[in-house]
This record gives C-alpha cells, sequence and structure tokens, in this order.
C-alpha cells in the first residue's frame, strides 16, 4: 500500500464509525446515514483499488478515473447546493413566522394597555389556514 | 356588473391545465374593465378600512404619506420592517398605528404581518399601499369605490390604464414583460401586475397568505388570486415616480432574482 492509502483509508474508516454513532443517538436520520456511509464505503474503495474507478469510467464512456471523480463530485456539490437551499428557505419562512408572531403580539398588547398576554393572542396564526394546495 | 369579474374554482383549472399556455385566446375569462374611472366609496365603508404599509428605512417619506391618508381614513397601520432609522417614531407621530418587525424579513413578510394584523382588529377591507409616497390617496377611494360596486373580492390599481403616469421607459418595459410572465404562470389576465396599490375584502384576506418574504409577493397575490378564484377588478391609478420613490425602489435587475424567487416556489409548491 501506499502512504497515501495508508493516511487515508485509517481516517475514512474513522468516519464511518463517526457517522454510525451519530446515527445511533439520533443527530442524523437513518436514511441519511446510510447514504453517508455509502460515500465513504465508495470513497474507500476508490482509494484502496485505484484501478475500479479506471475501470468504472471507461465502462461510463468517461477517458479516466480522475475526469469520473471530478464530473461525480461536481453534480453532488450541486445538488448539495440545492438542498441546502432549499432548507434555508425554509428556516427564513419559519423565522418570519416567529418575527411575525412577535410583531404582531407586541402591538396587539400595546393597544390594550400590556393586558393581553402573548399566549392569549398565541391563535391568531392557526386560524388562519394557508390556500389551498392544488 | 357580473361581467367584468368572474369566479372560478379549482376544478375548472384542472379542467384545461394547458390551455392557457398553449391557445393565448383561452385564458380563464377574467376580464377588466379599462379607462373607467372610479368615485370614491361611501363613507360607510371606510370606517373598518385598514390601510397597511410596509416600511423599511422610510423615516424621510412615511410622516407625509401617513397624515395624507390619515385625513380620510382613521386606521392606517404601519409595518416597521426592522428598520434602522425613525420610521416607527415618524409614523406613530404621524397617527399610525405601528406593527414593528424586530428583523428586516422582506416587503411580502411586512405585508403578509400587517394583514394579519388587520385582520385581528376587525379590518373589513385592508388597502396595501407603498411607503415611498408613490401612490395617491385619492387612488384608494377610487379602489374601494370599485370594490363595492363591483362586487368584487380584491381590487387592484394599474398605471396602466388610461390616466397617466409617467412610467420611466424601462421600468415600463419591464412591467410589460412580467405581465406577460403572469400571464402564462398564474392565467389572470392583468395589466399592471406588481402594482403596490390593491383593496382586499376581509374574507379574501383570509385566504391570501404570502410565503415569499421578499418582493415577489406581488406575483405571489396574482397567483393566490387564480387559486383561490377570487374576482379581481383592475382600477386606473397614478404612479408619482419620484426622485425619492426611484431611489427606493428596486432595480431592474432585482426582477431576475425576484422571478427566480417566485418560480421557485411555484415548482416546490
Amino acid at each position: 500500500m501506499t502512504l497515501f492509502q495508508w493516511i487515508v483509508i485509517p481516517l475514512l474508516l474513522l468516519v464511518m464509525i463517526a457517522t454510525g454513532v451519530a446515527v445511533t443517538r439520533s443527530l442524523l436520520a437513518r436514511g441519511w446515514g446510510l447514504a453517508w456511509m455509502m460515500l465513504w464505503a465508495a470513497a474507500s474503495i476508490a482509494v484502496a483499488f485505484p484501478t475500479v474507478l479506471g475501470f468504472l469510467a471507461n465502462a461510463l464512456g468517461i477517458g479516466r478515473g480522475t475526469d469520473l471523480l471530478l464530473y461525480a463530485s461536481i453534480l453532488v456539490m450541486f445538488v448539495g447546493f440545492f438542498l441546502m437551499y432549499l432548507r434555508y428557505r425554509r428556516v427564513t419562512e419559519q423565522l418570519t413566522a416567529i418575527i411575525r408572531h412577535i410583531a404582531i403580539s407586541e402591538a396587539l398588547s400595546e393597544r390594550e394597555g400590556g393586558s393581553a398576554s402573548l399566549s392569549e393572542k398565541g391563535s391568531f396564526e392557526s386560524e388562519r389556514p394557508g390556500p389551498a394546495i392544488r | 356588473m357580473g361581467r367584468s369579474t368572474s369566479r372560478h374554482g379549482r376544478l375548472r383549472w384542472l379542467a384545461q391545465p394547458l390551455s392557457g399556455v398553449l391557445a393565448p385566446g383561452t385564458f380563464l375569462p377574467l376580464q377588466c374593465r379599462k379607462g373607467i374611472s372610479y368615485p370614491a366609496a361611501s363613507s360607510r365603508m371606510s370606517r373598518s378600512v385598514f390601510i397597511v404599509i410596509p416600511a423599511y428605512n422610510e423615516a424621510g417619506a412615511i410622516r407625509e404619506v401617513v397624515s395624507g391618508l390619515r385625513q380620510t381614513y382613521d386606521r392606517v397601520i404601519v409595518v416597521d420592517d426592522g428598520s434602522s432609522d425613525a420610521t416607527s417614531e415618524e409614523a406613530r407621530e404621524a397617527g399610525a398605528s405601528v406593527v414593528r418587525h424586530m428583523m428586516n424579513r422582506g416587503q411580502g413578510a411586512a405585508l403578509q404581518t400587517g394583514i394579519e394584523y388587520s385582520l385581528l382588529r376587525g379590518a373589513e377591507v385592508i388597502v396595501t399601499f407603498d411607503a415611498d409616497g408613490q401612490h395617491r390617496v385619492e387612488d384608494v377611494g377610487a379602489l374601494l369605490g370599485a370594490l363595492e360596486r363591483e362586487d368584487a373580492d380584491i381590487a387592484v390599481g394599474s398605471r396602466f390604464l388610461g390616466i397617466g403616469s409617467d412610467v420611466p421607459f424601462p421600468r415600463g418595459l419591464l412591467l410589460r414583460l412580467a405581465v406577460v410572465v403572469m400571464r402564462f404562470t398564474s392565467r389572470v389576465r392583468l395589466t399592471d401586475a406588481h402594482n403596490g396599490l390593491r383593496a382586499i375584502r376581509r374574507s379574501a384576506a383570509q385566504r391570501i397568505h404570502l410565503t415569499l418574504d421578499g418582493m415577489a409577493h406581488a406575483s405571489e397575490i396574482v397567483d393566490q388570486i387564480h387559486i383561490n378564484g377570487l374576482r379581481v377588478v383592475e382600477v386606473p391609478v397614478v404612479i408619482r415616480y419620484s426622485a425619492y420613490s426611484r431611489k427606493k425602489g428596486q432595480s431592474g435587475f432585482a426582477a431576475f432574482r425576484i422571478m427566480f424567487d417566485y418560480l421557485l416556489r411555484r415548482w416546490l409548491r
């Protein structure tokens, strides 16, 4: 084995253990844990047997293994960006809901001389169903 | 007057999913009465009219806008969208009720906050009005009059119907383009889909829920008009393009970001 393999393979094994621990402590959903595991496993195989990558690349009609790696990582990266963006949108929507709730509660209690509590006013969101989903 | 507005349910939309795209002649029959100016509404109505003004760093203009409206309308709600200047104070001193976002969340978010707040306070009609002084108070009366007379759910202002707004050419072109896009995406036929001046009845406001915090809410409202089958009437209004409102307004390039926001939302819905 080359030095590179000696360094990277144990590292990947450690990451796999960490992923497993994250799943058992439910820091990570089981499905996502599996996906990450597969990625680490694939990376380990590619490092341990570099010819596999070249073989795969040829089978797909791509010249070299490194090219396959490049294309695959760019693809994964952009999918990742997109998923992150969706998550970001959801979080900002939630943030807006919180800020709206506070703003309306404050404005209403200001009007009523501070007599109304936040929890009494808390139901305004649920009274208004969103538009029908088609 | 039933012909000038129309109500269509969701089934109707399902029945002709592509017709609007394939054949421009078969858009849903939503017509607008062009070139008719509406006299103001009766005073009976204006008691429960709430004017909602989303404002972000508008301390320079908000006082004049609020006091102008307060001469006719009692209930003026300024949603201060996390301004760092004295917008809240200026608005309050001019006689508005202020609802304050502690962080800037965008105009769509501020509008939705203003709408929910007004509904809680028992608004029968909610008018959205821009903070930068580009709208005229008398046009609010025209919107309310049209709402009442046409028995519509929502009245929207249009700067492209008859009376002269001095729309700068590039902006006019952009807005026309937006109208064409909206025709394809929402199948709602409006001449000016991105006008900040609207009057919405309570029943309709309860069904409108803006989720796009930024500027794409204008398109979102048009969508929801369509989804909920609301009867809409367009009313000619004048937009005053002052140096101030141009400076505060959206740049033309923002249109692309806004469209991206909007289209993504549609695909994800």
